[in-house]
This record gives C-alpha cells, structure tokens and sequence, in this order.
C-alpha cells in the first residue's frame, strides 16, 4: 500500500503541473459553453429571422368565404381579392406568406397557407401564420354570439397548475422549479462525464506513454502490478476528483448556482462523488486493463474503445433521458454498469422524489459488485499487458489471460 | 552466503518453454556474465529473478531466502528494452524511482544528486528526459538503478548507445559497486566486456543451460592445443604440427605445448614468443550456440 500511496502522489503531482490539465481544467469548459453559447445564439437568431418575416410583413388574406371583416387592431392585413395578386405581391416581396380562405371554410375549416418562407431545421414548425388570424377567424364565425362566449371560443380555459405527489399531497414542485432542477441534472450529467472520462483519459495516456518509453520494466523491478495500477487508479482518480470539484466552485454553465437555489438536498454532491468514484473506477480499471495490451497510446485507444462507446452512449439519447428520467430508457441504462453512474446522478437531480427507494441501494450493489470485477479482470491483464511489446494479442489469447489462475 | 541461487526454473509462454530447468548461483561480489544470443531465454530468466513474472516451477532464492517484497529494495535492474518518462525532469524521475525502492524522500533526493554527478550530468537535472541525448539517457537510467546502491545489480546490455568513453566510465562506477560488495549480473553481447570484467560466465541457448564456468575454465575447455610461437625455424613440415596461420600454430592432438617448446629450444631454435593460443569468448559463444 505504501508504494501504491508514493505512485498515487507522483501521478498526482505529476498530472496536475501538466499544461493540458491545466488547459482542460480552466480553458475547456469555457470553450465549451462558448461553443453552445454561440450555438444557442445562433439558433435563436435564425428563429428569430424567421419570425421576422413573419410579424414584419403584413399577412395577405384572399377571402372566398367573404365572412373577414376588419382584421383587429394591431394585426397588419393585406387583402387581396384573388390569389395571382397575392402571388404578385409575394413576388414584390410586399408579403411574405398569405391565407387563402376558400369558400366552404365554415363547413370544413380548412384554410391554404402559401408561403415564400423555406422551412429550415429550426423553424419547420413554425405556421406562418401570426396567432391573431385565429383569433380573427374566431370573431367572425361568431359574430353573433355574445363578446364573453367569442373570449371563451378563442381561450377555452386559463389552466391553474397544482402539483400532487405520489400520495396525492400537493408537491413544492412548481414548473420553474423543475425546469432549473432539469436544467442542474444535465449540468451533474456532463459534469460527471466529463470528469470520469477525462480522468480515465489521463490512466490510458499515461500507460500508453509508459509503455512506449520502455519505463514498464525499470518500475515493475520496484513494485508489484498490483501497487502500479492501484496506484495510478488512486494518483489519477484524485486528479479527477480536484478537476470535477474545480468545474463545480468554477459553477460552469451556471449549475451549482441553480442547485444552491432549489437543490438543498446534500445528498446530490455526496451522491455525485460517490458515482463519480465508482464511475472512474469502473471505466478507468478497465482502460488501463485493456489498454495495457496495446503497443502505443492509438492501439491502447482501440483496445479500449469498446468499453469507450458503451460508456458514452448516454450521450446519444440524453434528451430522452432528461425527458423521462424515470423511463424505461433510463432504467435500462441504471442498470448497465458503464452508464450507471451518469444516468443514475441525472435521474437523481432532475427528480429525487420520483425515483424508487430500491434503486440507488441496487444500482449502487450492482456497481460494486461490476468495479471489484473488472478490476480483478483488468488486473489480470495489466500484468501481462505490461511487458507485452510490439505484438497484438489476438482474442482468444485475452480470453486466455482473463481465466489464467493469477500469477 | 549466496547473493542468487536459481534452483531448476522453468518458465513457458503458452507452448514456448522460454527456460527449462536453469539453476543459477551468484556469489556475493562477483561479477557474472548471464550470455546468450536473442531470444536465447536470459530475459525470461532475469525477469522471474526480478519477480516480475513467476516461474512456473522451480525455486529462486535471493540472499538465501525466497523473493519477499522487500527484497526488491535490495535488487537493481536495467533492462533491455528501457526508457523513461520523457517529459518528467530527470531529478523528479530520479527521486521517484528511489522512492520506490525504499529511500526516505530526502535520501532518495541526495542520491539523485550524488549519482547525477557520477554519471557527469548534475547539471542536467532539472531538464526534461526528451531534452537529453540518447547517451545521456541511458546515463540517467544506470543512475536510476545505482542510487538505491543495491545489493545485487542485474544489467542487460548496459553498454548499447555508449561512446567509448562513456563505456569506461559505466565500467569504472561497475567496479566501485563490486568493491562496495555488489554483486553483478552483466548480459551483453560484447565478448570483449566479458572477458574483461566478469569471473564466471553462464551460456543460456533456447531456455537450457550449455555452458557455465570461469572465463579461465571455459577457455581452457575450448582450447584446441593451438600456440602462439615466433621463432627462426620453419615448422611446416614438423612432425608435431597440423597446420599454421601466422604466428598461430595447432599442434597434433596430444602433443604438450610446452615439451614441443622445450624440445626446440633443446634443438637450437631460437623462440621470441611463446604463448597458449586460447580461444577468444566470441569464438565459443559462436561454436556453442552455431
């Protein structure tokens, strides 16, 4: 244990005066929500541009049903008394969209929304059509009905939300508060993720670059694998752990700010430390086991890339995670080992109260019992991988290995 | 007491029997010539003795008990195949790996000092490993294996990327560790080096023992009854001779070297040298593994 505790405080020391963890500490997340800032604002822009076209030219209107009269105050309407002039006008770019209303409208309530706007990715479901020419339409099918009545058509009803908990007792949820509590899950998500991959990142590159510079040999002549890979796994799990906590006091995206406002439940940071130690764990065990039996840092990459992609694919279906916290999806992915500890923190801040007493003991003894096998296994393959230089083994030599009795 | 005793040490890779049944003994102090062409099975041996793989039967002692953890605190090695971290400062590398032989962190920094100056490159101590030539690394890897001054010091191939002067001074600090007690186990491929500075040598050739002895014994086992002899007279046609090449003449199988020179100088001849032409270390390590 001593010389594993002096290898965790060299690896320790060593990776945090590195410029890279520096830079990725302090520089990436900023370049991170630089980008998605920028994305967000461009995004919106490009709605915004739409809409513009939409409010800033006035609406033309062809009515065959001859039932519109003065549209509302406000509403800017072009009428038109058949469509090849409304078509002209689109030409000369007076409209940008008009509403042909045909003759049979009452009858079948269809009406044709031609329009010069294209539909992009962002904006095709936008209607076209500004909300006040349903509201316009509305007052003239039911002009004779009394002005409350013609209120009630076009607002059915003024929805006064009330919460109920599982029991049935009204809840302190409220729809802002969960909009920020989703808002702080996806924040623990990436966060976490981050945190574990970059970590076991660091195991990976410092294995590889060992083996490449021919250091295994001189160390092992000092310690035992055992000693070697414990010690790393604790040297570069600290590091991570001083990275994760930088990127919370540093509140990226602004998450801890919305946590300490509406999470007052400490059991999100234990909980997020807890998963990010069985996370890194998992994950870094296994990279630095499959990792060892590559010869340089890309084949250590490609032996350890299956563990890689399953661990990322939270990724891939993250909005329907943070959707259905609690859904199927979710819960599958609760109970696969590498996708455990992200899923389960992003379940666990965006709705604590929804989740089933049971889960986090089982996925928690499900994650215990999966890090104590993966590192006997990667174990197992770290001391043979270690001395293994310049030939690949082949699957069935792996397969070998991990059922040899140990040495 | 015996520094090393290798009892019988078999060792296979999957249907590679790398050593088979080796026993090795190394004295305290002595300087032992571990040979072999490539692949002959000495890395596979020199690794069980490090512990850093197990034999699969067979028993290595280390200072007359079985390998304990601590025992590596007493063992310094330099392999072959070596490197070290590139991008660390040779003081930090340095003061790590004595650390991890078992030195208090201001020894392991006074010896990283102490052995940077042996190996002339004190002033080399804050650069970066990759900043360094390749000679210069290689020095700071045999300071890496000397500054815990072990007990038992096993070196594979310690004079590769080593100009000649460098090569004197790696095998003066060699002496001064066996002067201190160390004992030395040196596998090259220089038969000159061997010759040199090793007692007894021990011949491995695909995983089996084929030769082990003193230099002197080897030689001796080798000899085939040649002699260097500068004389006035023409042997060629001598009855006790078989053939010349120089000065190098082979005399008849049973013939004494030194009654054929007796008998000559007896006959009048004059002789300027005389000596027993034993065969060179690189002539049997090729006819023993050829």
């Amino acid at each position: 244990m001593n010389k594993s505790w002096i290898i965790a405080t060299h690896e320790f020391l060593v990776t945090i005066r590195r410029v890279w963890f520096v830079i990725s500490t302090f520089v990436f997340p900023l370049i991170f929500l630089g980008i998605g800032g920028i994305a967000l604002l461009i995004m919106r822009r490009t709605v915004e541009e739409s809409q513009a076209k939409i409010t800033g030219l006035p609406l033309g209107v062809v009515d065959h049903w001859g039932g519109l009269r003065t549209p509302p105050t406000g509403f800017r309407v072009l009428r038109f008394p058949n469509e090849s002039e409304a078509v002209q006008a689109l030409r000369e770019e007076k409209i940008a969209t008009y509403v042909m209303v045909p003759l049979d409208y009452v009858q079948t309530g269809q009406v044709f929304v031609k329009t010069s706007i294209k539909p992009t990715l962002l904006t095709s479901d936008q209607t076209h059509v500004p909300p006040e020419m349903g509201n316009w339409l509305v007052e003239n099918v039911l002009s004779d009905i009394d002005e409350n009545r013609r209120a009630r058509a076009k607002n059915p009803f003024l929805a006064q939300k009330v919460f109920l908990d599982r029991t049935g007792a009204v809840s302190s949820d409220d729809v802002e508060s969960t909009v920020k509590r989703t808002i702080t899950g996806y924040g623990f998500f990436f966060l976490l993720f981050m945190s574990i991959f970059t970590a076991s990142g660091y195991l990976l590159n410092g294995m590889a670059d060992e083996k490449e510079n021919r250091v295994m040999e001189i160390v092992l002549s000092s310690v035992t694998p055992q000693q070697l890979m414990l010690g790393k796994l604790i040297g570069l799990g600290a590091a991570g752990l001083l990275q994760l906590a930088i990127w919370i006091t540093m509140g990226v995206t602004g998450i801890v700010f919305f946590a300490v406002q509406i999470i007052l439940d400490p059991w999100v940071f234990v909980y997020c430390l807890v998963f990010f130690l069985f996370g890194y764990s998992l994950f870094g065990s296994l990279m630095l086991g499959f990792g060892a039996l590559g010869t340089n840092f890309r084949e250590s990459q490609q032996m350890a890339s299956l563990w890689t992609f399953i661990g990322i694919s939270p990724i891939f279906v993250h909005m329907a995670l943070v959707e259905a916290p609690h859904g199927t999806l979710a819960r599958v992915f609760s109970y696969i080992p590498l996708t455990a500890p992200v899923t389960m923190m992003l379940r666990y801040v965006t709705d604590p109260k929804g989740m089933p007493w049971y889960e986090i003991p089982a996925v928690l003894t499900l994650l215990l019992v999966s890090t104590l096998l993966a590192l006997r296994m990667s174990a197992k393959l770290y001391r043979v991988g270690l001395l293994l230089y310049g030939k690949r083994p082949s699957l069935r030599e792996i397969w070998r290995w991990l059922w040899a009795p140990s040495a | 007491m015996s520094v090393l005793d290798v009892r019988a040490v078999v060792k296979s890779y999957g249907p590679k029997r790398a050593v088979d049944g080796v026993s090795v003994r190394v004295e305290k102090g002595e300087v032992f010539g571990l040979l072999g062409p490539n692949g002959a099975g000495k890395t596979s041996l020199i690794r069980m003795i490090m512990d850093i793989t197990r034999p699969d039967s067979g028993e290595i002692l280390l200072f007359d008990a079985p390998i304990r953890p601590e025992t590596k605190h007493r063992l310094g090695y330099l392999p072959e195949e070596r490197g070290l971290y590139q991008k660390q400062r040779v003081f930090d590398i340095l003061a790590f790996l004595g650390r991890l032989k078992g030195l208090a962190p201001h020894v392991a920094a006074a010896r990283a000092e102490k052995y940077l100056d042996r190996v002339g490159l004190l002033e080399a101590k804050k650069k970066r490993m990759r900043e360094l030539s390749k000679g210069m690394q290689q020095k700071v890897q045999i300071a890496a294996v000397l500054l815990h001054e072990p007990d038992l010091l096993i070196m594979d191939e310690p004079f590769s990327g080593l100009d000649p002067v460098n090569r004197m001074l790696i095998i003066d600090i060699m002496k001064e560790c066996t002067a201190r007690g160390t004992s030395l186990v040196l596998s090259t491929h220089l038969m000159d080096q061997v010759e040199a500075l090793c007692a007894r040598v021990f011949l491995i050739h695909r995983g089996r023992e084929v030769l082990s002895g003193s230099v002197r014994e080897i030689k001796e086992q080798f000899a085939d009854n040649a002699i260097f002899l500068e004389t006035d007279r023409d042997l060629r046609s001598h009855a006790s001779v078989v053939n010349g090449e120089g000065s190098k003449v082979w005399l008849r199988p049973g013939t004494n070297p030194e009654q054929f020179m007796a008998d000559l100088i007896s006959s009048g001849a004059k002789i300027r040298r005389f000596e027993r032409a034993l065969p060179s270390m690189d002539e049997i390590f090729v006819k023993v593994v050829s």
